[in-house]
């Protein structure tokens, strides 16, 4: 590979798209302490990748595809430490109490899961079209569907109240 | 809120209110996980990137890039190093001995040695960094496929590492030494090279074992490429 000695625009915008992506994904694979090195190693690994992207997918597609596969391998490496949620931010604005609470248990809930089943849930939250998933993950749609069916319940039974 | 609780006694404020997941939508958990927690920064979407700020995100990455390879150059230096030193020194002295048992044995050391270089050098020729554009399936396939080989030369190294240098040694012992002399250093070189194949062992299982299985389990985890699981 051809030593990139500048940064083209095209590879700036991904890594811009991507920036609060990563964070997000990185919060559920890594401990709070190595959140940060997590998101290096994305990004680094996104401009390793780049001379590879054809451009058939879209860029944003690739770029979660790359920040899954090094979340996924970066837990290997550190299998001993347990794979506990980083501590989210305080409540902001109006409404921001119920959007923490909520953060609070998606947390929780991600941490319980299966590496590949987070992966699936996290494409889910943050509103990846199936078509996408299936670019992402390279599952066919019914796998995927399954899986998210799977994790929903599985969420449903956890932390919803029953209404009499 | 309802004030009424699931089998298992959920409270308020670990539950999420019903109408958030109404009609499975999961709206308001999505906007909730999107939220961002602190400002972006230094690059947005809608920031325009200094020239400043490219090259040192250009520096940051070389940087990063440069840190992980140097790690596994100076292994390798290391290894090759020591390689090089025993060929020459025990070459000069397969050459310079009138003694044949000795030169037999410091003969085999040298090509012992020569076999560690190679064996290495292969080992890095057939690694391949997993790529991570491609899917999971094939990314986690790859990197089982490394730390498996990976462990399959840990395992090997009485064989392959210690195993013909320590012929030679034991070799030059027996030609050069007697008596007690010659007993106390077999011994030591056997603790040696237990010791070492032991470590090497242990590293394999302890290390690497744990991560082939968790590697394993994903690879069943994303299943066949084509398979399809039954919606439910």
């Amino acid at each position: 590979m051809p030593r990139q000695e500048t940064i083209d625009d095209e590879f700036l915008k991904l890594l811009s798209a991507m920036s609060g992506r990563f964070r997000r994904l990185a919060r559920v694979y890594a401990a709070s302490e190595d959140c940060d090195d997590l998101v290096q190693e994305m990004r680094l690994q996104l401009w390793k990748a780049w001379p590879t992207f054809s451009g058939r997918a879209q860029p944003t597609t690739w770029g979660y595809r790359v920040a899954i596969n090094t979340a996924l391998m970066h837990r290997r490496k550190h299998k001993s430490q347990p794979a506990k949620p980083a501590s989210l931010s305080e409540p902001t604005a109006a409404g921001g109490q119920t959007h923490a609470t909520q953060k609070a248990i998606l947390a929780e809930f991600l941490a319980s899961l299966k590496p590949v089943d987070r992966a699936v849930f996290v494409l889910f939250l943050e509103d990846v079209t199936r078509a996408e998933m299936v670019e992402i993950l390279g599952m066919t749609a019914s796998a995927i569907a399954s899986r998210l069916n799977r994790i929903k319940a599985a969420f449903r039974t956890t932390y919803v109240e029953v209404e009499k | 809120m309802s004030e009424n609780r699931p089998p298992g006694g959920k409270t308020p404020e670990n539950a999420v209110q019903n109408n958030a997941i109404h009609d499975e939508d999961f709206r308001d958990l999505q906007a909730a996980w999107q939220e961002p927690e602190a400002p972006e920064s230094p690059t947005t979407e809608n920031d325009v990137i200094s020239a400043k700020d490219k090259n040192m995100l250009v520096h940051e990455l070389h940087l990063m890039k440069s840190k992980q390879s140097s790690m596994i150059r100076r292994r390798d230096l290391v290894e090759n190093l020591a390689a090089v030193f025993v060929i020459i020194f025990f070459g000069r002295w397969a050459i310079s001995v009138p003694d044949r048992a000795q030169q037999v044995g410091a003969t085999v050391v040298v090509l012992g040695a020569v076999v560690v270089i190679a064996v290495m050098w292969f080992g890095r020729r057939l690694f391949k960094e997993a790529d991570m554009a491609a899917t999971p399936r094939e990314a986690c396939a790859l990197q089982l496929q490394a730390v498996e080989r990976q462990q399959r030369m840990l395992r090997w190294v009485p064989v392959w590492y210690i195993g013909p240098v320590g012929v030679g040694v034991v070799c030059i012992a027996f030609a050069t030494m007697e008596g007690m002399g010659l007993v106390c250093y077999l011994i030591f070189c056997a603790i040696l090279f237990i010791g070492i194949a032991y470590m090497n062992a242990r590293a394999a299982t302890k290390t690497l074992q744990p991560e082939i299985e968790k590697l394993s389990e994903m690879l069943r985890d994303l299943g066949q490429p084509n398979a399809d699981e039954t919606e439910e």
